[in-house]
């Protein structure tokens, strides 16, 4: 018994729904003239493998913009507050550039900023080069990023492998600290790293500064940071018998390589390029993140502005705010400093804005930085780095020393 | 070439092996049987590893010992999986089956996220560090204990299909569902216990993987794919080709990463994968069955 489904009786009311369902469509496109809100893109890895990551620095942007608005918005905008949409990369090119056009395009953000993976980062801002948008990397530091001549790509941290600005540089400096410190001649160096982007600059930089100062590189190992299984590779590097290892890696592929590294019994100072650089890093490991160096970009010990910060983040979500989490924090502040010289809510006024903009130690600077500003090729090169040592289950700034709070610690089981 | 790493990458690669085989043991019946590509293994395994956190965290239970309770959650998760969802399918084209089973894959993988963020735990227990030394090869005790389970795993369900009765019916359903029906068996009900099996052992795994590695939303494919090719490797449907599958394809991964970089050391699985394709398409265990 089949009852026929009479479409013709109610055509009138089918095509009234008709109607209506697709103006549902094009509900929130209907922009009811809101003067009072800029909008800024937060392209982030919500989901996929840096899920935690994007999690952590979602709260870090968040706390920013409320920030911002709290202390009166954007005044040369009538007190315009932020508004931050997101976007998911899930930690792959082809999607951040997706979503990169999908936030400008539909969103009309005003800007986007981002968080990492590099490769991302490249793709993204390619797209919002073509569609006349700023971008603003307050993470990433892949050297490739700032070498396409954009005109609207900014990059908050210089280029890991530049020589006194960049990350690998600070990884290596700290490495001639740590020989001085422990009274130890390091004359053999390991170098280990993702092969993407970012490990693969920041190996590059660390292999030229290695060679400069005639360090032996015993070991040069790349791997795919979803390697089930790091043991053939950590075997390579305890034959080897360096006196120090330079890693470049996420904090999944760290976590692995740690672990295994203790299984295997190879005990040398690891000195990590800000992939560990997260609390979830010292709960995975437990006793054997002990006297682990991270390279850092910011900690909550640093000075009281730190820890004010740090104390709200954690009431507010639960746990420590991390370096990514303040560099993103920065970047909102930066872009609120470059929507105040432009007095306009408008792109290309933002990134004329962002080409100016110079913000130094003071009421809107909350890294150790020297200044932040762009240059030529939108790369700030007043950033730089601190080193945090995993002491008593927490990151404890040690180095540069106008910034350290303890001391550097040296594991008794090293070079055993 | 140092002995040492080779007699290391031999070592770690038996440990992988039996890991390896003892996510693949589920597949393996689920494809045998049914002929099923079930995508959703791999957040099974996910699911248990979750458990056995769970378990260990809030009422402080040795994941060798919450087994106990991960192997009948995972066989009803199994079961009712297969009840509500793969049932109604099983005559679909293997397409839209496929699609199903990723559909849920990503559903239940987003569903973890949600519930437990994508912040990595670990199970740290007290014996966790210690190693054992076999000649100069290290490995520590949970990995030994999963490389001994997944052979008595394939010895229980070996015996399970050869000896009991619903190992027999397994066998028949398998090997020619209509005949199957025809003398009597009720082949959806063996079917559901399949899939519960199959279940329950990804279940065994991930309680065994919880002490060795971290635990995120997104860790079951990292295991699912390797499976596969040891499924195939070994036969599907066979268990003991599944777990000599297993030591094949880790020890070419782990002594291969001693030659070359290892970026390019899954590309020795896939090539393996692809031949066996082209010129044995029953695995290494031909015909010979469950």
């Amino acid at each position: 018994m089949i009852r026929e489904f009479n479409l013709k009786k109610f055509r009138g009311i089918w095509f009234l729904a008709f109607v209506l369902s697709i103006s549902l469509i094009f509900w929130n496109s209907i922009s009811v003239a809101q003067p009072k809100t800029v909008k800024i893109g937060g392209l982030l890895t919500l989901t996929g493998s840096l899920a935690k990551a994007g999690e952590e620095i979602k709260h870090g942007i968040e706390m920013a913009a409320e920030d911002v608005n709290k202390a009166g918005g954007i005044k040369a905008l009538g007190g315009a507050k932020i508004e931050v949409v997101f976007g998911d990369s899930q930690a792959k090119p082809d999607i951040g550039a997706g979503e990169a056009e999908r936030l400008v395009e539909r969103e009309k953000v005003l800007a986007i900023m981002d968080q990492y993976p590099s490769v991302v980062t490249l793709a993204a801002s390619a797209v919002t080069e073509r569609l006349k948008t700023p971008f603003l990397a307050p993470i990433s530091y892949a050297d490739k990023n700032a070498e396409r001549g954009f005109k609207y790509y900014f990059q908050q941290n210089a280029k890991t492998g530049s020589k006194g600005t960049g990350a690998a540089w600070y990884e290596f400096e700290y490495m001639e600290y740590l020989a001085k410190v422990a009274g130890k001649k390091f004359e053999k160096v390991a170098i280990i790293y993702e092969d993407t982007d970012y490990g693969q600059a920041g190996a590059n930089g660390l292999r030229n500064f290695c060679g400069e100062k005639g360090y032996k590189v015993v070991e040069d190992i790349s791997y795919p940071s979803r390697t089930p299984d790091v043991t053939p590779i950590i075997s390579k590097l305890k034959a080897a018998k360096p006196d120090v290892v330079l890693m470049v890696s996420y904090l999944g592929d760290s976590i692995l390589i740690m672990k295994t590294a203790d299984r295997l019994g190879f005990h040398v100072p690891w000195i990590d390029n800000t992939g560990k650089a997260h609390s979830s890093y010292i709960k995975a490991l437990g006793e054997i993140a002990e006297y682990d160096n991270v390279l850092n970009m910011w900690n909550k010990d640093l000075d009281k502005r730190a820890k004010e910060l740090n104390d709200r983040f954690k009431t507010k979500y639960g746990e420590d705010m991390t370096g990514h989490g303040a560099l993103e924090y920065q970047a909102i502040w930066v872009l609120k400093a470059a929507f105040e010289s432009a007095k306009k809510a408008d792109r290309e006024a933002l990134r004329v804005a962002l080409t100016k903009v110079e913000i130094k130690p003071g009421p809107d600077m909350f890294m150790p930085f020297r200044f932040i500003k762009f240059g030529s090729n939108g790369v700030n090169t007043g950033g730089g780095f601190i080193l945090t040592q995993v002491q008593s289950g927490d990151f404890v700034t040690v180095w540069p020393e106008k910034y350290a709070v303890g001391k550097v610690k040296i594991d008794p089981k090293w070079w055993k | 070439m140092d002995v040492a790493a080779l007699v290391q990458a031999i070592v770690t690669g038996l440990v992988m092996g039996g890991i390896y085989a003892l996510v693949a043991a589920g597949l393996t019946l689920i494809f045998g049987v049914m002929r099923i590509i079930n995508l959703v293994h791999g957040e099974f395994l996910m699911v248990a590893m979750y458990g056995s956190f769970f378990m260990n965290s809030l009422f402080g239970l040795d994941p060798y010992i919450s087994v106990v309770v991960i192997l009948p959650l995972l066989f009803l998760i199994g079961s009712g999986f297969f009840r509500f969802l793969i049932s109604p399918i099983l005559s679909a084209p293997e397409i839209n089956q496929i699609l199903l089973t990723i559909g849920a894959s990503i559903f239940i993988q987003n569903l973890a996220l949600l519930l437990f963020t994508a912040d990595f735990r670990t199970i740290a227990l007290s014996y966790s560090r210690i190693k054992i030394q076999l000649g100069p090869g290290i490995i520590d005790l949970p990995q030994l204990v999963a490389l001994l389970s997944s052979i008595l795993l394939t010895l229980i369900l070996y015996w399970l299909l050869k000896s009991t009765d619903l190992g027999r019916w397994i066998r028949a359903a398998s090997q020619n569902r209509e005949a199957a029906l025809l003398t009597g068996i009720d082949v959806r009900r063996v079917y559901l216990f399949t899939f519960g099996i199959g279940t329950a052992c990804v279940g065994v795994a991930g309680s065994l993987l919880s002490g060795i590695y971290y635990i995120t939303p997104s860790i079951g494919w990292l295991f699912l794919l390797t499976a596969f090719v040891v499924v195939v490797l070994g036969g599907m449907g066979n268990f003991v080709g599944a777990l000599l599958g297993g030591f094949i394809i880790a020890l070419t991964e782990s002594v291969g990463s001693l030659f070359m970089p290892i970026a390019l050391v899954p590309v020795l699985k896939f090539i393996i994968f692809i031949i066996l394709l082209l010129f044995r398409p029953q695995g290494l265990f031909g015909l010979k069955r469950l």
